[in-house]
């Protein structure tokens, strides 16, 4: 398929990258396609090194397709929404937030990444004030909103996807939504590796995956520097 | 004998008086007295500050212990702080501090040759003002928006720099500058050169002000050519101004942070990294944060522009 797209006149590249953060979150995602949820997994709590043969062989598949030109040269993230806009690039692994940025939202759709048996979502922590009177009523909050019950309500006011497997489908208001939400059936859900690993691995992981992008021979040297970022 | 204020006391007001009357010595400490108080407060202290924090252990925000210079021995560990092993052959990234240096050796001198060029061709030009006035937008722009543009400046195909190497026939060379290992750094040297050019031109300008006229009279009757008169009466005569340009560019360099953030956040693979940004990022971007490493930067950025501005302040003595 990217053969094909790169075929089309006025296409610059089958798939768009933004430089940073978007290229991390494109390669998290592929490691979980293609290396599986338990790969990932392990990686997030650092029992898989980043350097590992079986991590290696998932991201030789991608130099194979950095190196077949599939994708494009990283550039800022929003600038390359614009270019994706304008059908410079075909595909572009991005937030649902996208559908706020482009002319027309009708215009573009949505597809799981081929294969994949897990999605990411970010972790946000509830915190108690220390100095609370009321702790165990606060907790108690915190158990009511994981409920089927209230993220129920919750999904039903839009802009959000339950991380509650109960809540139905059909709740959500719109079909981009809804689409969403099916998709996630079953799936495994996973963190987002430069949210999870901590020390300068937030730092390093984004940049040193630029660094593959633009150049794909140096695997080797890019995964040593992932590696040594883990704390 | 004037009376006091409301709300002083009798005695405050008759010594604030004598103060003001008195002698010369007196009167100088009562008018600095306001300046060095937001001097020890908000650079002192700071930096006293920062030295002492960069010789203990942390453990994330919390202060553990005197450490002696294990932080400093940490930071030369670092191949983001210093790689010597690939400069110059294997190309970028070098660290943080042979890039700062990089930067200071292109930069220092093509924005005092730049300022002062632009200041002498504009002297007695027609319209010089409004020249001026567009050459120091670049001064007036923020960093931060200096970083958007550099990077929008080098995009390919989209950037000035491309469509003009096309232009020259140069479509060889065309790509996005920012992105790659080996163009990253000077795509940003390039950037800041043009936003701080302004800056050494007004220096020159003013400076070449001062030049008594009878010195190019005498150039001219002796039948010195245009070259020479440059070379031998304005360079030297312009040398305070050169001191000062470089001073405030070494500085600039030194702490240069938020056109990298913006433009390429130090990449790729931190082939762009410089000290201001890796200080930033050791303390507030890391998690948790290195405060130890991050403040033996800031006291080895303190010692650096320190010292040279000592060493070229006395040169020129």
């Amino acid at each position: 398929m990217l053969a094909n797209i790169k075929e089309i006149p006025g296409v610059e590249a089958p798939i768009a990258s933004g430089a940073g953060w978007p290229i991390a979150n494109f390669v998290d995602d592929f490691l979980l396609a293609r290396g599986g949820p338990d790969l990932y997994s392990r990686l997030l709590t650092g029992e898989l090194a980043w350097t590992d043969p079986e991590v290696k062989a998932v991201f030789e598949e991608l130099v194979e397709l950095l190196q077949a030109g599939y994708f494009s040269v990283p550039a800022d993230w929003a600038a390359q929404v614009d270019k994706f806009a304008a059908g410079k690039y075909a595909l572009y692994v991005m937030g649902s937030w996208i559908v706020g940025m482009v002319p027309d939202p009708e215009d573009i759709g949505f597809f799981m990444f081929p294969g994949t048996k897990g999605v990411r979502g970010g972790v946000d922590f509830f915190i108690i004030p220390k100095f609370t009177e009321r702790p165990e009523e606060a907790k108690e909050l915190v158990r009511f909103l994981a409920t089927s019950y209230a993220q129920t309500i919750w999904a039903g006011l839009g802009g959000y996807t339950a991380a509650n497997l109960k809540v139905p489908v059909g709740v959500y208001p719109s079909p981009m939504e809804r689409k969403i939400a099916e998709a996630m059936v079953g799936m495994r859900f996973l963190g987002v590796s430069d949210t999870i690993i901590g020390g300068e691995f937030p730092i390093v992981y984004p940049d040193q995956l630029t660094l593959l992008w633009i150049d794909p021979d140096r695997l080797n040297e890019v995964l040593e520097a992932i590696q040594a970022s883990v704390p | 004998m004037p009376r006091p204020l409301d709300g002083d006391s009798p005695i405050q007001a008759i010594s604030l008086l004598h103060i003001v009357r008195g002698n010369m010595k007196q009167r100088r400490i009562l008018f600095l007295l306001p300046a060095l108080m937001l001097l020890a407060t908000f650079a002192f202290y700071p930096t006293v500050e920062a030295i002492r924090m960069s010789f203990w252990s942390w453990e994330g925000r919390q202060m553990l212990g005197f450490t002696g210079l294990s932080n400093y021995a940490d930071l030369f560990a670092r191949r983001d702080f210093f790689n010597p092993a690939r400069f110059p052959t294997l190309g970028p990234p070098y660290g943080a501090l042979i890039h700062s240096l990089i930067w200071m050796v292109i930069y220092l001198p093509m924005v005092a040759m730049l300022g002062l060029v632009f200041a002498v061709l504009l002297r007695d030009v027609r319209g010089s003002p409004v020249i001026k006035s567009m050459i120091l937008i670049g001064m007036v722009v923020p960093m931060v928006v200096g970083g958007i543009v550099v990077r929008f400046m080098f995009d390919d195909p989209a950037g000035i720099i491309n469509g003009l190497l096309r232009f020259m026939g140069l479509g060889d060379f065309t790509r996005t500058w920012t992105a790659f290992p080996n163009t990253a750094l000077p795509a940003l040297i390039l950037g800041s050169v043009w936003f701080r050019v302004g800056f050494a031109m007004i220096i020159y300008s003013a400076g070449l002000e001062l030049i008594p006229e009878e010195l190019y009279e005498a150039a001219r009757i002796d039948g010195a050519s245009r070259w020479k008169t440059f070379r031998y009466i304005t360079v030297p005569m312009v040398k305070p101004c050169t001191l000062i340009v470089v001073i405030m560019s070494t500085i600039e360099v030194f702490r240069m942070f938020d056109m990298v953030y913006v433009a390429t956040f130090g990449g790729p693979g931190g082939s762009s990294m410089v000290l201001g940004l890796l200080l930033y990022l050791q303390a507030f971007f890391r998690l948790p944060p290195d405060i130890g490493v991050a403040s033996a930067i800031a006291t080895f950025l303190i010692l650096m522009a320190t010292a040279m501005a000592y060493f070229l302040v006395r040169r020129t003595e």
